[in-house]
């Protein structure tokens, strides 16, 4: 028999079962092993490729100026990333190539980041692409790579401000200025959320296991127009003097606000990266100069407030020379007896000096440590200097005659401003400061700037010396610091720069401090120019950038004229007098909650607007920032538009409703300007007065009907 | 001639059971994957009900057809010869997916290689039973089950369905096994089935390519070759001893290759944990038990091959896909019986176990020794 015999088949069967069995128990065997033992491991690679925790960054809060220009803003942009995990082998060369051409990156730089770390499933390959750029990967279409949405600081009015601004690098954290020193209020916190992905490695599900809060938003002292009209005429005196290098700083002297800080040379905080440190420095507060003669006012206070010396009292100025220690001194001109205001007026060493000597070492001394030189004034914004102010015991014999007319002594710009200011704040010292308000994303107020202010000098000495420098505009070596319809007052210097160690004869920095108006200060400035070429002294070249400067700021201000306009044919009355300020503007100082100053008066009643000065600031040689013309009637348009030099062309009747160009924007002599006239509460006027008008009135409104743009003749 | 009539009650219960969970966890691997939702349900979800309805009903009409019925040559020779032509007939469709698998007609589709594994069962049982079949000649006897199981083998093979072809083969071996074939024929058998797949596996470099990834490889190339066992692991892995719980699996969102087919045993594993997996294990090992002791209670030596060959049909080939999801085995790409989303296979392993519950209906109360010694009196 050739077939199976059943006892045979039985044992086949029964190896068949315990072959069944034993397979059976292998497969329980592994599932045990897989599922028990192996856990941990598998659970962890799971968890590991199906979920990634990213970090997301917080918007970055918004900095603004003090009437809610966006100074610095956040946007969205595109990251590409790549996961090198999932490109492979021969792939990786191909994709370099094609990611390459599409982001202008070395074909090598790309295969370098896709292959170097081959188990990372995320490597950057470019952060911050244009849209060009993003809509060039996604036409690629690679597997593997893709974006991340980060937050892009943006500087929207380029360099303006950039010193006080700072800057921010690619993470988004601050390296320079207030994005520095605020850091860690704008950041805000970041979040942590979880992709679940697929193998595909598209996101598929997030999950937020951590909001990110946004950053709180900065809001600033400084004011954009003024600290337009700032660097505006920095950089025109900076081209006509061939300085290397200039300040101005504009604060309000009763609280301390500053309201603008330009330093030339600047740079472009969107681009920082393509600028020098040494242009990115902020010279007002970091940069320590000799100042020369405005230490006098400082001089002259101390000794008044001493009761040494009063202003009309006489003073031998003995032609120009004098002794002191083994130093003969020798003014810059040979000045026979003045009185202690002409010594300040004429600026005479000799005069400055016996001022000086009245007072003696120690207490010149301690009256200069008070005016705050030689210490950091505070200010809220890093990188700040001291200045540079020896004690008596390292004094020279001759250190007390060279300090009393600003020499042997350094201070950076602010301390100078701020030691100026407590003169014409009537004796108070301020603590500048450049945020004036910190609010949480919600509009949360959680910080709110405080004036901090020391009285130093009695009022009448302060009021004293203010009269002083008064006359040092009117009548002294600051002439070119007057205005046509503000009293003002202030101090030259023109201070020899120290090169190898001795005075240059040929290198000064010019510098005018001031204050306007004269009688009741609602701004203080510095004007600060590092080696002019040509006109050097601080009368010739820095006064009359003083001037420019002021005119406009105490225009935007609505800071009621001290002075009647020349063609006028009233007599305008002695300086002393006070000056009458509108009721409405909170006497014209910049204190004043934000919507009461004058550029933002449009938004309220188009009767007080109509009230109201006009903002006027010029923008380029030639070039003047558009006035908001809204509210007016066509009379007062028409007036201003001469003033100007634009063409009107009006539309309708009644008060103006909307105008092209918009307020703010840059016009010169030869242009047209549209303007839509009607019934204020009207339904085309309804349109352009919303809620957001308060926070930019300066911004472009909508228009009730489209009008032609603006044209040049 | 029958003592009762009434099929073996835990083969149905066992069937039924996996045909149920298998509905369930159709619906949850594929619930995210199909963009076709209804509700709740996915759109395999429905697929999967009406097959499973469709089988379930076939099955109990099969159960109801006696199944000496197939111990016919017309019967046998005509199915062969139809598979065979079906199996021709696939080779000249147009490929999906690369593989020539399906026979299309309209929006039906048909594997003819489902069809092949019940008929070459049938046929085998048929010439098995056969009187004085001598199976250790070669020429007389091992030959035509050479010839078939060859033919159908290579036609599987080269669709190419190399999991169906080498499940086909291993039933086959069994049964030559169980029916007594020589040692000597077995392990000549072994070295002949070796050459052929070497042949094979060189004339095919993707199926190289598993293989030298299911030996070489060591899940480190996660994204390459290893990818799909290596997530099946994961799956598997993670699911530790209770799992995450059904519908919480998160390898079926695209990590598992072919969650709700070929890798559904891997979403158990996630689901349900050690459990689960071992529960759907030992259903097979009863479904084994049930099915043998029906064979070996068969009244007649055909009953007794018929209902080996079925049984084995179901338990071999869900054993081997749990080695493969396992990586016991190299990745073949075939079906969880009754479980996986299928339908000529669902309907197909059915009509088997409807087959094979007609045969269990048959059972006389003897044990092993007694069938072989009815088997001998019968033949004697």
């Amino acid at each position: 028999m050739t077939d199976g015999t059943p006892l045979q088949q039985e044992a086949r069967l029964y190896i068949l079962v315990i072959g069944v069995l034993l397979w059976f128990l292998v497969i329980i065997g592994r599932l045990t092993y897989v599922q028990v033992l192996c856990y941990d491991r598998y659970a962890k690679l799971a968890d590991e490729q199906q979920r990634s925790v990213i970090e997301v960054n917080a918007k970055r809060g918004v900095v603004y100026d003090r009437n809610r220009h966006e100074l610095a803003i956040s946007t969205e942009v595109s990251s590409v990333y790549a996961n090198p995990r999932m490109i492979v082998g021969e792939e990786a060369g191909a994709v370099a190539e094609k990611l390459s051409k599409v982001l202008a990156l070395s074909p090598a730089f790309v295969l370098r980041r896709l292959t170097n770390s081959p188990t990372k499933a995320f490597v950057w390959i470019k952060r911050k692409i244009s849209n060009q750029e993003a809509a060039g990967i996604v036409a690629l279409g690679i597997p593997g790579v893709d974006f991340i949405k980060e937050d892009q600081r943006f500087y929207p009015n380029a360099q303006l401000a950039a010193h006080v601004l700072g800057f921010v690098d690619t993470d988004n954290k601050g390296l320079a200025g207030l994005e520095q020193l605020y850091d860690a209020d704008l950041r805000g916190t970041s979040g942590v959320m979880t992709i679940r992905r697929d193998a595909k490695q598209h996101s598929f599900r997030t999950e937020i296991i951590k909001p990110a809060i946004t950053g709180k938003q900065v809001v600033l002292s400084i004011s954009r127009p003024v600290q337009y009209a700032a660097e505006a005429a920095l950089a025109e005196v900076m081209r006509n003097s061939h300085a290397i290098a200039g300040t101005i700083i504009v604060m309000d002297p009763h609280t301390g606000q500053v309201l603008a800080m330009a330093n030339e040379p600047t740079y472009d905080p969107n681009q920082y990266q393509w600028s020098d440190a040494e242009v990115r420095r902020n010279r007002a507060i970091s940069d320590a100069f000799e100042p020369g003669s405005t230490f006098k006012v400082l001089i002259a206070a101390a000794a008044l407030e001493e009761n040494l010396a009063r202003p009309e009292e006489t003073i031998d100025c003995q032609m120009g020379s004098i002794l002191v220690g083994r130093h003969r001194f020798h003014d810059h001109k040979r000045f026979g007896v003045l009185s202690v205001s002409d010594i300040i007026a004429k600026s005479s060493d000799v005069g400055a000096i016996k001022l000086g000597l009245r007072l003696g070492t120690e207490r010149l001394y301690q009256y200069v440590r008070t005016f705050g030189i030689g210490q950091r004034t505070g200010i809220d914004l890093p990188g700040e200097h001291f200045g540079l102010f020896q004690p008596p015991h390292k004094w020279s014999g001759i250190s007390i005659g060279a300090i009393s007319f600003g020499q042997e002594v350094g201070v950076t710009a602010l301390q100078m401003l701020r030691a100026v200011g407590a003169i014409a704040n009537g004796g108070y010292l301020v603590k500048p400061y450049v945020v004036e308000r910190i609010e949480a994303a919600d509009g949360r107020t959680v910080y709110q700037a405080q004036p901090f202010r020391t009285p130093i000098l009695s009022s009448p000495v302060a009021e004293a010396v203010t009269d002083m420098m008064h006359g040092v505009v009117e009548h002294g070596t600051a002439k070119k610091a007057l205005m046509q319809s503000y009293s003002a007052g202030g101090k030259t210097g023109t201070a020899q720069k120290i090169i190898n160690g001795a005075y240059s004869r040929n290198k000064y920095v010019a510098s005018f401090v001031g204050f306007a108006p004269a009688e009741n200060p609602a701004m203080a400035a510095i004007v600060v120019l590092d080696e002019p070429i040509g006109k050097y002294h601080g009368g010739d070249i820095a006064a009359p950038v003083f001037k420019q400067v002021s005119e406009r700021v105490l225009i935007s201000m609505g800071v009621q004229q001290t002075k009647e306009p020349i063609l006028t044919t009233r007599k305008v009355g002695k300086a002393r007098q006070k000056p009458v300020m509108r009721a409405d503007s909170s006497r014209g100082r910049l204190d004043a909650p934000a919507q009461e100053v004058e550029w933002t008066a449009a938004s309220r009643s188009p009767a007080a607007a109509q009230t109201k000065e006009r903002v006027i600031i010029a923008a380029k040689p030639g070039m003047t920032m558009m006035p908001d013309f809204r509210g007016k009637s066509l009379r007062e348009v028409s007036q201003q538009c001469n003033r100007l030099g634009i063409t009107l062309k009006p539309i309708g009747s009644g008060l103006a409703l909307a105008q092209d160009p918009p307020p703010g924007s840059l016009v010169g002599p030869g242009m047209q300007c549209q303007l839509r006239f009607g019934i204020p509460g009207s339904a085309g006027e309804a349109g352009t007065r919303s809620a957001n008008d308060r926070a930019r009135p300066n911004e472009p409104k909508p228009f009730p009907a489209p009008l032609p743009k603006l044209m040049a003749n | 001639m029958p003592r009762k009539l009434s099929p073996d009650k835990w083969l149905f219960a066992v069937t039924v059971a996996l045909v149920l969970f298998g509905i369930v966890m159709v619906n949850s691997a594929s619930a995210l994957l199909n963009n076709k939702q209804l509700g709740i349900f996915s759109y395999a979800f429905l697929h999967q009900s009406v097959v499973a309805l469709l089988g379930l009903s076939l099955m109990w009409i099969f159960m109801r057809i006696n199944y000496r019925r197939y111990n016919n040559a017309a019967v046998v020779f005509s199915g062969l010869g139809l598979c065979l032509v079906l199996l021709l007939l696939v080779l000249r469709q147009g490929p999906s997916a690369n593989v020539h698998r399906w026979l299309q007609w309209g929006p039906l589709g048909f594997q003819p290689s489902e069809a092949a594994k019940l008929t070459m069962v049938l046929f085998m049982a048929g010439f098995l039973s056969r009187r004085g079949q001598p199976i250790n000649q070669f020429s007389r006897g091992l030959l035509p089950y050479f010839l078939v199981v060859g033919l159908f083998a290579w036609l599987i093979m080269i669709e190419p369905d190399l999991g169906t072809a080498a499940c086909l083969l291993i039933v086959a071996v069994l049964m030559l096994f169980t029916a007594g074939l020589r040692w000597r024929y077995l392990i000549s058998a072994a070295a002949a089935a070796s050459i052929a797949l070497a042949a094979v596996i060189l004339r095919n470099p993707y199926q190289l390519q598993r293989m030298l990834t299911f030996f070489f490889g060591d899940g480190a190339d996660r994204l390459g070759a290893g990818y799909q066992i290596t997530q099946s692991l994961i799956a598997i892995g993670s699911g530790g001893i209770t799992g995450l719980g059904l519908g919480d699996g998160k390898q079926k969102l695209f990590f598992l290759p072919q969650p709700h087919t070929d890798f559904i045993f891997s979403v158990i594993g996630e689901e349900f944990g050690l459990i689960g997996t071992t529960l759907v294990s030992f259903l097979f090992l009863v479904f084994f038990w049930r099915g043998l002791k029906a064979a070996v209670r068969a009244p007649d030596r055909f009953g007794f091959f018929l209902a080996l060959g079925l049984t084995l049909l179901i338990v071999v080939q869900a054993f081997i896909n749990m080695g493969v999801v396992l990586k016991l085995l190299p990745t073949k790409g075939i079906p969880l019986p009754f479980v996986s989303m299928g339908g000529s296979s669902i309907i197909v392993s059915l009509v088997a176990v409807g087959i094979l519950l007609n045969v269990s209906q048959y059972s006389s109360p003897a044990d092993l020794r007694s069938m072989s010694m009815n088997s001998s009196a019968a033949r004697g």
